[in-house]
């Protein structure tokens, strides 16, 4: 017999434990993860290890009128270097971008000397990258309740029933924790924080005020997925944004395969288990940010996705958008070449060239991204015109043909 | 494309090349403290680096010192255009300016130094140093244990684990493995050779099988050399010294354990003969479980779990008494249930390989046990 449980625990049972608000005592950051600034300038980053969310205080005023589109080629190798170690000694977590000044911000982890210590880069608007000296900042800092051990770790599979590689068994002695602070959202002076909780490796939505006060509510979240035909309760949201649709503030948040889920603001209470209602799905991927922005005059999502190109969804759209459930659809998993997805209004799919592996959006006409160059293999820290999101230094098209410009330029003349 | 801070660095530079003569010394930083001209360059991993005041322009410490004393990531060759210098901070006393960087410097990584010194022209000159901390290497590897590490084991025993502290150079473990006797002879055809010896990923960790062909009755082998080990007898394995390790930098150091042998054990373990100590509900006492038998070493660590009569498995530490009699399990967090289950899977094994289901040495057409693990409920106090 088995003993090892198979139905999750109801977080109500857990109630608030281990959470606290701390202000003045010394900082113990060990992991730089999520980021998200609050509309004034403050900055919070997801520490996966100790189980907290820290919020620095970045309140510079001067506002940039003209906002300079930053291009910088191998930002990994320029990071490093400032870091004094090599290229393959850090990995960069996560981006943001300040709100009043528009600096660019990335959390690293820096390996040297086989320990990783944790670092928060400063891409200013004049183009030169800065250490931001953490010590020399106000912060607070708020405990995450319910938070999972450091001991478990994935369960090793391989590609539906192939066998393991190297780098499937490698998932084995990655954490549950490492999860467990996938998205922060700033949001009317309440952070919002998805992950996964507890050892029972639950979906979680947890919600605090800011500024901290030992107060949060944490959440757990079921959803129809329907690429994987299940209910799933483990895997977190891994980005989201609030949005007004219905006529009311809900959450409209993308998990891994990739469906999208909305969840009312009102729903989100202390021990309570919900379920999100599932209105569409991507398809098959996993999707890494969730930027608004307006096109048009309308207001939109870019999904970016670490496995397809981005997807643009229309907010308008997720309006009277209906709910499914297992009810909806024939049994067994549904894969890109199929009947069934793209689903529901998630918009379209966009050109995108090379893969972004982070993004904002740097002022009201560019994106700035983190992009794999796809001729060089390179990391470039890429401004992207929120129009058409693209660089053109990798493709070669009519346009680019000295016949084409000079038939062009006498045809105008 | 500009970047702030290497732009003014590098714009100089590059004027400098033209007005000045740009001299590169190259340091490899020795052990004790190096000091090259001007220049006082790191030898560990937290230490600061500096450079004489004298050497520096008058106008250097009012102003910016990075613009006369940086560091980068690389080698004089590739130093320093399209570079951003590491991250720091500066400070300076009556004689000297000081750098230390905001992360340690790391071992096994070259770094240049780039600074502008005034010359007796009173000009200035550019100068590279270049340095790297050797890796911290250990001179020796050594074994740290061996598995089972009791002083007595039983005449049938399978298997023995040997650790070490690096990773050591495979396909040729019976070059300095043996087993021997009393009389200092060595046998060597204990154990079993295989073509792939039988390493953990990390290569710290050598499992060694003795040849069941010895151990099993009646078999050829048992019959022409008899049993490597024999009851009532003293044997030692021994691990000479001067294996290399996997990477060729270090050898072993030479280790031997003394074991007495018992009687062989062919009976199946029984969980009935074990005598359990409750611990405290509401405490972080371990609980006890006195064996009946030495087990496998490893086998003890992943076959024997407790859970929570809820079903969730209770996280905490194993830890084993010398002789390996005692299994001791100190929870994570205080025991909350008025109960525990203990598991024990079926296939954990003695020593001697015999587990729940069958004995390793058992006569053809014995009765195997269909189970696959035994449950107790364990009452806390």
């Amino acid at each position: 017999m088995d003993f090892r449980k198979t139905l999750p625990l109801t977080l109500a049972l857990l109630g608030a434990v281990g959470s606290s608000a701390s202000i003045g005592k010394a900082l113990d950051l060990k992991f730089a993860g999520a980021l998200e600034f609050s509309d004034q300038g403050t900055l919070f980053v997801g520490d996966n290890i100790n189980g907290a969310i820290y919020a620095f205080e970045i309140n510079n005023k001067t506002a940039v009128n003209d906002v300079h589109p930053i291009k910088i080629d191998d930002i990994d190798v320029r990071i490093a270097n400032l870091l004094g170690v090599g290229k393959n000694a850090i990995e960069i977590n996560d981006m943001a971008v300040h709100p009043v000044t528009h600096d660019v911000y990335i959390s690293v982890s820096r390996i040297g000397n086989q320990i990783a210590k944790p670092a928060i880069i400063k891409v200013a608007q004049d183009d030169s990258i800065q250490l931001v000296d953490l010590n020399k900042l106000k912060f607070s800092e708020q405990k995450l309740a319910n938070y999972p051990d450091q001991t478990t770790n994935f369960q090793v599979r391989g590609l539906m029933g192939m066998p393991p590689t190297a780098k499937d068994i490698a998932k084995g002695d990655v954490k549950l924790s490492s999860l467990a602070i996938m998205d922060i959202l700033y949001h009317d002076h309440q952070l919002y924080v998805s992950g996964v909780a507890y050892d029972n490796f639950l979906s979680t939505l947890r919600k605090m005020p800011y500024p901290f006060t030992g107060t949060q509510n944490t959440t757990s979240v079921e959803m129809y997925h329907i690429a994987h035909d299940q209910y799933e309760t483990r895997a977190p949201i891994r980005s989201m944004s609030i949005q007004k649709v219905d006529g009311v503030d809900q959450m409209v948040a993308a998990y891994t395969c990739s469906p999208i889920v909305l969840i009312p603001l009102t729903d989100i209470k202390d021990g309570a288990k919900i379920a999100a209602h599932t209105i569409g799905d991507m398809g098959n991927g996993q999707p890494i940010d969730m930027i608004p922005y307006t096109f048009k005059g309308k207001k939109m999502l870019f999904v970016t996705n670490n496995s397809r190109s981005p997807q643009v969804i229309p907010v308008d759209g997720l309006n009277n958008a209906r709910t499914v459930t297992d009810k909806d659809f024939a049994r067994g998993p549904k894969m890109d070449l199929g009947p069934v997805l793209p689903y529901g209004p998630v918009g379209e799919m966009v050109m995108f060239e090379g893969v972004s592996m982070h993004m904002d959006l740097l002022s009201d006409k560019y994106f700035v991204s983190i992009t794999r160059d796809t001729q060089t293999g390179g990391l470039n820290l890429d401004s992207n015109p929120t129009f058409f999101p693209n660089r053109v230094h990798n493709l070669v098209a009519e346009y680019d043909f000295p016949q084409y410009q000079q038939e062009h330029k006498k045809q105008a003349e | 494309m500009t970047y702030a801070r290497s732009t003014s660095m590098v714009g100089m530079a590059n004027a400098m090349s033209t007005l000045l003569f740009i001299l590169i010394l190259s340091v490899v930083a020795p052990l004790a403290e190096a000091q090259k001209g001007s220049v006082s360059l790191p030898t560990t991993e937290s230490q600061t680096l500096s450079i004489a005041l004298n050497r520096l322009p008058k106008d250097a410490i009012s102003g910016d010192i990075a613009d006369y004393l940086s560091v980068f990531v690389g080698t004089k060759d590739t130093c320093c255009e399209q570079s951003n210098p590491i991250a720091g901070r500066y400070h300076h006393d009556d004689t000297r300016a000081y750098f230390t960087p905001y992360f340690e410097f790391v071992r096994g990584q070259s770094y240049v130094v780039e600074t502008k010194e005034i010359t007796s022209e009173q000009g200035l000159q550019a100068h590279l140093y270049e340095f790297k901390l050797t890796a911290a290497v250990p001179k020796t590897a050594k074994v740290t244990q061996i598995q089972p590490s009791s002083s007595r084991i039983p005449e049938n025993t399978l298997r023995f684990y040997l650790y070490f502290t690096q990773a050591m150079k495979p396909n040729v473990a019976f070059n300095y493995i043996k087993l021997v006797n009393a009389a200092g002879e060595e046998d060597n055809a204990a154990f079993m050779k295989f073509k792939q010896e039988l390493w953990s990923a990390d290569r710290k960790r050598l499992t060694l099988l003795m040849d069941p062909g010895r151990i099993k009755r009646g078999v050829e082998t048992n019959l022409e050399l008899g049993p490597a080990l024999e009851s009532g007898k003293k044997y030692k394995i021994v691990v000479k010294a001067g294996w290399p390790t996997a990477s060729g930098n270090q050898t072993l150091l030479g280790f031997s354990h003394s074991y007495q042998i018992s009687n062989a054990l062919r009976t199946l373990p029984d969980v009935k003969k074990w005598t359990i100590t409750a611990p405290k509900r509401g405490s972080l006492q371990p609980l006890r479980i006195q064996l009946d038998r030495l087990f496998d070493y490893q086998l003890l660590h992943s076959k024997i779990a407790l859970y929570t009569p809820d079903g969730d498995k209770i996280s905490g530490q194993i830890d084993l008494d010398e002789e390996h009699q005692t299994w001791q399990f100190t929870p994570e967090r205080q025991w909350h249930t008025k109960q525990v289950m203990l598991s024990v899977d079926a296939k954990l094994e003695d020593v001697a390989g015999n587990n729940f289901k069958d004995v390793m040495d058992h006569p053809v057409g014995d009765k195997i046990h269909q189970i696959d693990s035994i449950e107790r409920s364990i009452l806390l106090k």
